[in-house]
Formats: C-alpha cells, sequence, structure tokens
C-alpha cells in the first residue's frame, strides 16, 4: 500500500471516469520527483513537457467521452536502458551519452503508453546493467530510500528506488541475474521477473540474450499483476492457491544469511505450508551464470574495449575486459554446466507448484561496506546480493520479489517465489495471500511517505 | 606474489607488452577446449596471449582489476564443474 498512490486501479478508474484529472496525477509525481529525487538520485532524466503534453490529451479524451485506456494518466518511468523515442539510451554509461536518439519507443514503453500510462522519465542503473548496487561513476548513486546511507541495489536501482519513495506508483526494470529482484528485496517493493521470451525486448539495450528479462516494480500484486497483463497485452488466466504445494529452498539458499532474512522465509514458508526441498546443483548454476554473463558481455562490448576502455566505469570495465579475455567456448561451457540445475528444478515443479527462497541474503548494505558475510566469511558484497536471484535465471523460470512486512522504520527483507515457467498468474495469487494474511507489505519510507491530496481523496 | 608481478608487467600496455611468441599449441590450448579439457589459465602469459588474440590493449589502471576478475572467474569455472586445465595464476 501506497501512503501516497491509491491503487492503480483505483487512480486509472478515477481518471476515465472524470473523478480526477490526468494533468492533477502526473503534476503530483512531477512534483515528487523535483522534491525528494535530488536525495536519492534515482532519476537521470525528467520528461515534464512531454508528460504534461500527454496528460492534457488524456483529459481531452475523457473530456469528449472516450476512453484514453485502462493505465490512464498513470505516470511511470523506466530504467535507462529502455529507448524513448528522441532520447538518448545511455544504458547508464558515461560513453553514449553522444550516441544517437532512439527512433522509436521500446516496444513495452510503447504498450503502456498506448493503455494510457504516462512516461514521466528515465532512471538510474548500474552501467550497462552489470552489477548489483547502482553505484555509477558517471550519473552518482542511487540511494535507499529507507536508509540514505545504504544501497538500493541494482541494476535496476533508479526504478526501485523511485516506487520505494513513492515518486511514481511503477516502473520498469530489466533483470538478467536479478536486477529487479535485488534492488526489489532491498527497497521493500515488488519487483517480477517474468517467464524469459515472455515479453517482447525490442528497444531494451541488451546484456545477456540467454538470461534477460523487463519486469516492474509496484507496492502491491494488484498493480503488478495489473502491468505485467499490460505489458504481456493480455489478461492472465486466474489461478488459485487452494491446494497449493509450496517448498522451501535449503541448502545453497539459506546457508549462512542473515538471521532476520532467513526467519523472514521461514514466516512466509509456514504460511504457505512449505515443505523443505533443496536443488542441489544451485551453486553450479550461480557460477555458471557469472561465467555466461561475463563472456557475453565481454563480447558485446568488445569493440569499445578496444577503442577507448578508460570510457567505462572501473568497475564494469575490468568486469568486461576480464570477460573478453575468457578462453573461448566459456559461453557454450556454461550453458551446459547450467542445465543439470535446470533438470533438477523441472523435476522439482513436478512435486510443488512454488518454491520459497531470500531474494538476497542481506538486508541493504551500507554504501560503503565492501563486504557482507555469508556462512561466517566476509565476501564482496556486490558481487553476492545476487547469489540466490542467479541460478534461478538460466532456466528461465519466472520469479517475484516480495517485501515482508516489517516494524517502522527497519529495513526491507525480500522473499523471492519461485514458479515453473509460464505461471506468472500464480506467482500473484501467492503474493495476494501473503499480502491478505498480513505478512506481504511495501515499507513506507519515513522522510517520503508525507500524506498526499491523491491519497486522502482517494 | 612474483606470479602476480609478472603479470601486472605483462598486462600492462596489452600486446606491446609480451614477452615472448607463444607456440602453436600453447596458442590453441589458450582459447578454450582442447582434448576435453576446458583451457582456462590465468597466467601471465596466458592472459597476454589471450589479450593478443582479442586484439586488446589493457590499461595500466585495469590490470590488477581485470586479474582479480579472472582469478574469480577461473573459480567459477571450477565451481560450475568445468573440466579445467591450465595455470591458476
Amino acid at each position: 500500500m501506497s501512503s501516497v498512490w491509491p491503487s492503480i486501479q483505483d487512480l486509472a478508474s478515477s481518471v476515465r471516469r472524470g473523478e480526477r484529472s490526468a494533468v492533477d496525477v502526473t503534476a503530483l509525481a512531477l512534483a515528487r520527483i523535483d522534491q525528494h529525487n535530488a536525495h536519492i538520485g534515482a532519476f537521470t532524466c525528467v520528461l515534464s513537457t512531454q508528460a504534461m503534453d500527454q496528460v492534457r490529451k488524456i483529459d481531452g479524451l475523457v473530456a469528449a467521452g472516450q476512453d484514453p485506456g485502462p493505465l490512464a494518466g498513470v505516470p511511470f518511468a523506466v530504467k535507462d536502458l529502455f529507448d524513448v523515442k528522441g532520447l538518448t539510451t545511455t544504458a547508464g554509461a558515461k560513453r553514449r551519452v553522444d550516441a544517437p536518439p532512439a527512433a522509436d519507443n521500446a516496444a513495452l514503453v510503447q504498450r503502456l503508453i498506448d493503455a494510457g500510462a504516462v512516461l514521466v522519465g528515465k532512471l538510474n542503473m548500474d552501467e550497462f546493467a552489470y552489477g548489483f548496487s547502482t553505484v555509477n561513476a558517471h550519473f552518482g548513486t542511487t540511494r535507499n530510500p529507507h536508509d540514505l546511507e545504504r544501497l538500493a541495489g541494482g541494476s535496476s536501482g533508479g526504478s526501485a528506488a523511485a516506487v520505494a519513495a513513492e515518486l511514481v506508483p511503477f516502473a520498469l526494470g530489466s533483470d538478467t541475474n536479478g536486477s529487479v529482484r535485488v534492488p526489489a528485496s532491498l527497497c521493500g517493493v515488488i519487483g517480477l521477473r517474468p517467464t524469459h521470451g515472455s515479453l517482447p525486448l525490442d528497444g531494451v539495450f541488451p546484456f545477456v540474450d540467454e538470461l534477460d528479462t523487463v519486469g516492474a516494480f509496484t507496492r502491491s500484486s494488484d498493480d503488478a499483476q495489473l502491468i505485467h497483463e499490460a505489458m504481456a497485452g493480455q489478461a492472465l488466466d486466474a489461478a488459485v492457491t487452494g491446494g497449493l504445494r509450496a517448498g522451501v529452498l535449503q541448502g545453497f539458499f539459506c546457508e549462512g544469511i542473515d538471521p532476520s532474512v532467513l526467519a523472514a522465509v521461514d514466516r512466509v514458508a509456514a504460511a504457505l505450508r512449505a515443505t523443505p526441498v533443496e536443488l542441489s546443483e544451485s551453486a553450479r548454476a550461480r557460477s555458471a551464470a557469472f561465467l555466461l554473463t561475463s563472456a557475453q558481455g565481454g563480447r558485446r562490448h568488445l569493440d569499445s574495449l578496444r577503442e577507448d576502455p578508460l570510457s567505462f566505469d572501473d568497475g564494469t570495465r575490468d568486469r568486461l575486459l576480464a570477460g573478453a579475455l575468457l578462453p573461448e567456448g566459456t559461453e557454450s561451457a556454461a550453458l551446459a554446466a547450467a542445465q543439470p540445475f535446470a533438470d533438477q528444478l523441472a523435476a522439482l515443479f513436478e512435486t510443488v507448484d512454488v518454491l520459497v527462497t531470500a531474494t538476497t541474503p542481506v538486508r541493504a548494505p551500507r554504501i560503503d561496506d565492501e563486504t557482507i558475510t555469508i556462512n561466517g566469511q566476509a565476501v564482496n558484497a556486490r558481487a553476492h546480493l545476487g547469489m540466490m536471484t542467479q541460478p534461478v535465471g538460466l532456466s528461465g523460470v519466472p520469479a517475484l520479489s516480495l517485501p515482508i512486512r516489517i516494524p517502522e522504520g527497519d529495513l526491507p527483507i525480500g522473499v523471492q517465489i519461485v514458479a515453473d515457467r509460464g505461471r506468472e498468474a500464480l506467482l500473484f495469487a501467492v503474493a495476494k495471500e501473503l499480502e491478505s494474511d498480513g505478512i506481504v507489505a511495501a515499507p513506507s519510507a519515513a522522510g517520503f511517505a508525507d500524506l498526499s491530496p491523491m491519497r486522502e481523496s482517494a | 606474489m612474483q606470479a602476480l608481478l609478472t603479470c601486472q608487467a605483462d598486462i600492462i600496455g596489452g600486446v606491446s607488452k609480451v614477452h615472448r611468441r607463444p607456440s602453436a599449441k600453447e596458442q590453441r590450448s589458450s582459447s578454450g577446449m582442447s582434448d576435453g579439457v576446458f583451457v582456462f589459465d590465468v597466467s601471465a602469459d596466458a592472459i597476454a596471449r589471450r589479450a593478443e588474440q582479442a586484439n586488446i590493449a589493457v590499461p595500466e589502471q585495469a590490470a590488477e582489476g581485470v586479474r582479480t576478475q579472472l582469478r574469480a572467474l577461473r573459480a567459477h569455472a571450477e565451481a560450475a564443474g568445468l573440466p579445467l586445465g591450465g595455470e591458476r595464476g
């Protein structure tokens, strides 16, 4: 629940009925961005004029008795790897700021605009989506709205922070190794990695073909489903949770992780009556994802690495150079190494409908902390935030990160629900059940959660 | 320590700092699968050879970071169960 915005359904319905003006809704989003963005560094570009032009047309359609669409007047923003017509897609890279502007909107951006949603800006990210931190040397660090000294996560950190701070009702990001789910977990919002290949990636700056997906950040599962359906272009079949068979992942997925995170997983597992299950190939699959990502990233950026390696952020440069220097055959070897995990997962989905695990092993680390503790060992924070999201990716299955209800002022915790390919409807049904049980709720970030006229009149 | 220093010296400045030409067999084995073994050599020579093959000049300020990344990736290759050959570096 947002303290600022009504549900997306209510917001759009009220605009369509003429009870709220689309101009007022977007003016509130722009005012909130203006008021708060400097503190969190989520937006890299605000499209005030373009957005206000669009909402005046929406209000005009309503006045003329026409329907502006199911998302009428709902403000949103996108990670800066989605093409927006007339703007340069930087993919978070300084070296791309002078690249030619996009000729068209990305397919999914266009679908949302066609449904009446209002694009108000573009959002910060790790350079070329290669990271879990959104610490960007050129565009700055996106800060976690729940504690400005902590990471928002990445690589879609700007998108997660913008929704966590309630600057916009929803935002889009991309998830290759966990880049939607990790920042959703650290910022306390919902983030979906959909089934690989289920949504078009036209006009989305690529990273790893076998892993790339795009998904939305929202504050409720109803909103998440509505936006996913708008992007998919069709309503999902109804799913029921009666007789749900849930498993809670053991071993790799819970060894040595933060006790408070483990307690949150246990809480969800108990609510879903989940039985303990194990995927013994998980660590191997995660390593395979690392190798594939590095090798393909290096290959994709090879020309730029040859031409001007110093034009990259230092960390990205080193990772991409290393990837470019991997032996030939690394990508195919990594894909082969991930297959046993995919086979295990497929077999497990014969006996369970959903799997439960933490999204991240810890709550948001401090920005200046280089390490986190896993299994009693200090490990690189930024490399390990995705350790529980990475294995899932190569299997192509959907996963939803859900914020666990926490006491006011606590740092968010995310729990990941995973289902078999194409079963997003089941993920949303489980999320709704957990919300109605009071277990899942997006926490409000102090300092950003002021009551607005929009909410009071909802 | 000696290996690390050697590697840094080798990959700084890229191809111009490669000290010797690898044999044809070495070139083949540094570029991927060989006799069922995935050759992932992070020795100084191997890194320099791959940089030469890829026509990449690793900048001086990136040398340490690249070396660290490659060692981490070799550990991941080991964890992924690839039948590894080559030096750990």
